[in-house]
Order: structure tokens, then C-alpha cells, then sequence
């Protein structure tokens, strides 16, 4: 299943280096603090590490790729235990939005969806869908905050939200 | 209760006192994930929100409120109640300069989980701050502390990626 993922992910890198516009960053990291619940409201505490590919520069319907894991405990357990590959739409890009108080420099505004699948620790394949309402980007950087998700199969299994996250645009 | 909440807005009362008789800073504070270890908390995530009021161009008061999101959505609450010291410089000048827009604040104080009684004492140092009262705005990156709950007897932990002041 591992092989798979890999597999799929260089699959997506591909075809989207193949048709990107060239962008001046458009590979980079992703760190980040989340908090999870099982169904049985059982709560885990995690840093989220990961991989954003944005190939593209759209003002609306703008692709991107993640590939996340995360690093989650509770007071028994730690571990890495969440394989993500996610697919991002951010669904407009503005500058003229109402947030222009939380910054110094003008960071344009972009809420996103993502679809995409999760690997779980006793490695089960399920769907995984995100929202980032509060989406922030300039050229280098993005910032999200509290951004909701599910993990389904097809019932909610997990949900959570990833409470911040930065990513910095390198290569 | 009602005694504790007429100690809470005596504080604050002459917390603002103070803000305009020094004409003093007065910010929200923002901080949206924070991981915290202990006895009375559950592993997931937390949010904090609060207030500081400036009482000299060096020292700060705070009150916060960090509040469970997951896995309970506000099934706890907690304050926090604290000084605030810039270690490298002030935040303002008296005679209208701006102040230090790197610095370092540690923040002594107490703290209570759903009630006002204090149960922790902790110490919070936030390592670098970027932004001062002149940009109204600062970022406190990589704040974190350690308390003693002496209630349970234990020490706990803090920790977030940063957090975000909001001058007004």
C-alpha cells in the first residue's frame, strides 16, 4: 500500500510538472499543529509535517498538492500515524478581502477545498476532505488557520482541524 | 462567584486605569493552537484568545482564555492571568519613538481550569517576537511555558507555534 502511495504521488508530481505554468516557488514545506477525534471522541494532539506542490498561479479554481503526515500522541502513544495525499482547490485568489488587518504586507486571500486519501496506522485506505477558510499566500508563503476535516469511510471516522499551518515555498 | 467575578472586573478595571493614565497600549491576543500536556487535559488542541493592557512600555498584563476545540468543542475553559516583561527593550518610547520590533517576553502569572481559583503557576517566554504597538501588531513565535498544577501536584506544559497580538 506504501509502494502505492508512492507511486501515486510521483504519478500527480509528474502530470503536474508536465503542464505547470512556471511559477517563481512552487515546491516547499508544510509544518503544523492539529488536533484529532475518533469516533469515540477520543482526542490525540499532533504536528503535521508535509510536502505543498503549487504549480500554478489561477485566480480561481488554482490546484495544488499536498503530501502530509502527522505526528499525533495522547497521554499513552505517540507516533507518525496519518498518510495524506490531498489534492487542494483554492477557489478564488483576491488581495481585496476583508482579513487585511492580520498582516503588514498585502497576503492575498484564497479559501480552499481538498479531496484526497488517508492512509490510517492499521492501514486502511480512506477519504479525506478539508476546508481552509482562512487561507492566506503571497509568493512564498501560506498560511491556513483553522481548517476543518473528516477522514471517511464512508462514515466519519475522524475529524479534526488543523488549528495552523505554515508553509514555505523553497524550490 | 460573584465575588470572583467582581475581583476579575476590579482587575481589569484598573488595568484600563492604568492604560490611560499612562496612555499605555491595550491589544487582543490571538493564539490558534496550543498543545498542552497535564492531568486535567485531554489530548487535542486548544485555543487562546485574550487581552493585554500595557502598564508601562515594558511590562504587560494579560488575561487569556484557552478553551478545548478537539476532540470537546469549548469543554474546557481555562485563564490565565499574568505579567508580561520585554526582556530587550520596551515596547513604545515616552517621547513618541517607536519601540524594540524584536524582542523577547516572559510572562509570569496564574493560572485555573473552569474555575477562577488559580490551581498552576507557570512561567511562558516567548523566545522572539516580531511587530511593536507603532505597526499594531506582534508575533510571538514559538511561545511556550511550563507550570505547576498544585492541585494535582504536577508539572505541565505549553507549547504553540506563535501568536498573534492585535494592537487597538
Amino acid at each position: 500500500m506504501k509502494k502505492n502511495l508512492t507511486i501515486l504521488l510521483f504519478v500527480f508530481i509528474f502530470i503536474f510538472k508536465l503542464t505547470a505554468v512556471q511559477m517563481p516557488y512552487s515546491l516547499g514545506y508544510e509544518l503544523g499543529i492539529t488536533g484529532i477525534s475518533d469516533k469515540q471522541n477520543n482526542g490525540k494532539s499532533g504536528v503535521v509535517f508535509g510536502l505543498v506542490y503549487t504549480p500554478f498561479d489561477f485566480q480561481v479554481m488554482n490546484p495544488s498538492l499536498k503530501a502530509e503526515t502527522v505526528l499525533a500522541w495522547n497521554k499513552t502513544d505517540i507516533g507518525f500515524q496519518d498518510y495524506r495525499l490531498i489534492v487542494n482547490v483554492d477557489l478564488v485568489r483576491t488581495i481585496n478581502h476583508p482579513f487585511g488587518f492580520l498582516w503588514s504586507n498585502p497576503f492575498a486571500w484564497c479559501p480552499s477545498i481538498g479531496v484526497g486519501i488517508q492512509k490510517n496506522s492499521d492501514n486502511r485506505v480512506l477519504g479525506y476532505l478539508s476546508l481552509s477558510p482562512l487561507k492566506f499566500m503571497d509568493k512564498d508563503f501560506i498560511y491556513e488557520w483553522f481548517s476543518p476535516f473528516v477522514v471517511l469511510s464512508p462514515t466519519v471516522e475522524q475529524w479534526g482541524i488543523v488549528l495552523l499551518s505554515f508553509s514555505s515555498l523553497v524550490v | 462567584m460573584i465575588v470572583k467575578k467582581k475581583i476579575l472586573i476590579i482587575i481589569l478595571s484598573i488595568c484600563l486605569s492604568c492604560s490611560v493614565i499612562f496612555g499605555t497600549d491595550i491589544a487582543l491576543s490571538v493564539t490558534p493552537g496550543s498543545l498542552i500536556t497535564g492531568t486535567n487535559y485531554q489530548p487535542g488542541a486548544h485555543v487562546t484568545v485574550g487581552t493585554k493592557i500595557g502598564l508601562t512600555p515594558r511590562i504587560e498584563l494579560g488575561l487569556d482564555a484557552m478553551t478545548e476545540v478537539v476532540p470537546n468543542p469549548f469543554g474546557s475553559f481555562r485563564y490565565c492571568l499574568y505579567f508580561g516583561y520585554d526582556l530587550l527593550g520596551p515596547r513604545y518610547f515616552r517621547n513618541g519613538n517607536a519601540g524594540f520590533a524584536i524582542n523577547s517576553v516572559l510572562n509570569i502569572g496564574v493560572a485555573g481550569l473552569n474555575t477562577l481559583v488559580p490551581d498552576t503557576v507557570f512561567i511562558k517566554f516567548s523566545p522572539v517576537t516580531i511587530g511593536m504597538v507603532a505597526q499594531e501588531r506582534r508575533e510571538h513565535l514559538f511561545p511556550f511555558g511550563i507550570g505547576y498544577d498544585f492541585i494535582n501536584k504536577e508539572f505541565c506544559f505549553w507549547v504553540s507555534v506563535v501568536s498573534y497580538d492585535f494592537y487597538i
